[in-house]
């Protein structure tokens, strides 16, 4: 689990002492944890207008991390799900789950992707349902949505519908703690 | 440290010859091989193959390995199963189990398909090592690659149950504040998910420093 430090420039030493089978193990490094500046912000808000697919994608990536900002910063990210690269409005939906109360101001727009035709790729779908899981707060709508959608997925999406119908369920009602160990080792491979 | 990278270097150059003639050979077409390189002080070169042994298609339920060097598969181990939680099917629950230094060493292939594709087959393996009561350190989620072809399992570099070992730093900010996560990775990329000594839980020690000066001495946890 990590580690929550104030932001800023350290040095770090890192070490675990496994002996007698495995012997003690170190690292020495230097970290940086410097919030984005709002210079960037606006740079890659000016970015998401260019006609380049790939700068349009550098600069959503970087979004992910303004989550303070969420006034200036969704409605543009709402915007990019209209754009006409399925790759960002892939990106979009996964950037959103740095919004997630924002998000859920808008649940029907994403039910809408979740349950949309076949112009709505998997990829769109699949992010669609994991940032309705990742809503805060949880809603009963938002559940019955993905619990419907897992029912009628085909085989292509079923999958990742499934990790999302887990992880909501997982928030509704956190897992045993007996049973803690197995499920995050699962949900990890 | 240094020791052991060179010994191991050594093993690793040595090792293509060391898969073995089987006279009486897999029953699958499909058995894939493998070369594991377990231990710390002198690491253990182990070949071997899963094998189909009711025939192609079948399931993989039992590891054949050459354990002395000898040349022969001559060990086998046939595969137990486990129960899913979920619907309560039997599934075969792959697994290799070597004796070395005082400690049980179980590759798990649990949540792996060995069948393969061109002849490789990707593998998700776990492994734990245990000494008594005394130690005990589970690894998950490395990725491998095993062979049709001895020969190509010969030349790809062994599982290592063992050192060497590295720290994975994460960081990220959210909001205001910076978050660090460090993992122990053998060179399987598998992540070290639970360490106990004497029946306690050990963890990587994390420090930070600035200027010089410790600001932060925490012990991470497993999640």
């Amino acid at each position: 689990m990590p580690v929550a430090v104030p932001t800023g420039r350290y040095d770090l030493e890192a070490s675990i002492d496994l002996k007698p089978v495995l012997g003690r193990i170190e690292h020495l490094g230097a970290i940086d944890l410097v919030i984005p500046s709002k210079k960037i912000l606006e740079e890659r808000l000016a970015q998401l207008e260019s006609g380049i697919v790939n700068t349009r994608r550098a600069a959503l990536v970087d979004l992910r991390h303004f989550p303070e900002d969420g006034e200036t910063v969704f409605p543009k990210l709402m915007a990019c799900l209209e754009d006409e690269d399925a790759g960002i409005r892939m990106l979009a939906l996964s950037v959103m789950t740095a919004y997630p109360t924002r998000a859920a101001e808008q649940a029907d727009r994403f039910i809408g992707i979740l349950t949309g035709d076949e112009s709505v790729s998997t990829s769109e779908k699949a992010n669609a349902a994991y940032l309705l899981s990742r809503f805060a707060p949880v809603s009963e709508k938002v559940g019955a949505a993905l619990e419907q959608a897992l029912a009628e997925a085909d085989d292509s999406l079923k999958t990742r519908l499934k990790y999302a119908v887990e992880n909501y369920r997982r928030r509704v009602a956190p897992p045993d703690p007996e049973e803690r160990d197995d499920e995050a080792s699962k949900s990890e491979e | 440290m240094r020791g052991f990278a060179l010994v191991a270097g050594i093993l690793s150059i040595l090792a293509p010859l060391a898969i073995a003639d089987d006279p009486a050979g897999p029953v699958s077409d499909n058995a894939v091989y493998l070369r594991l390189l377990v231990g710390i002080g002198k690491p253990m070169l182990v070949t071997g193959y899963l094998d189909e042994t009711k025939g192609t298609g079948k399931g993989y339920d039992a590891a054949f390995l050459d354990l002395d060097g000898d040349g022969k598969f001559e060990t086998r181990q046939d595969f137990g199963t486990y129960t899913l939680p979920t619907n309560g099917e039997e599934r075969p629950d792959p697994k290799i189990r070597i004796q070395h230094e005082d400690c049980d060493w179980v590759l798990d292939l649990r949540y792996s398909r060995f069948t393969p594709v061109d002849g490789v087959a990707q593998a998700s393996i776990r492994w734990t090592v245990t000494r008594g009561e005394e130690f005990y350190a589970w690894f998950i989620n490395g990725r491998v690659k095993f062979h049709t072809d001895p020969e190509a399992a010969a030349a790809a570099e062994p599982i290592r149950m063992g050192p060497p070992f590295t720290f994975k730093i994460g960081t990220r900010t959210e909001g205001r504040q910076g978050l660090v996560s460090v993992g122990l990775m053998d060179m399987n990329g598998c992540t070290l998910r639970l360490a106990r000594q004497d029946g306690q839980v050990v963890s990587p020690t994390l420090k930070l420093f600035q200027d010089g000066t410790e600001v932060l001495l925490t012990q991470a946890s497993y999640g």
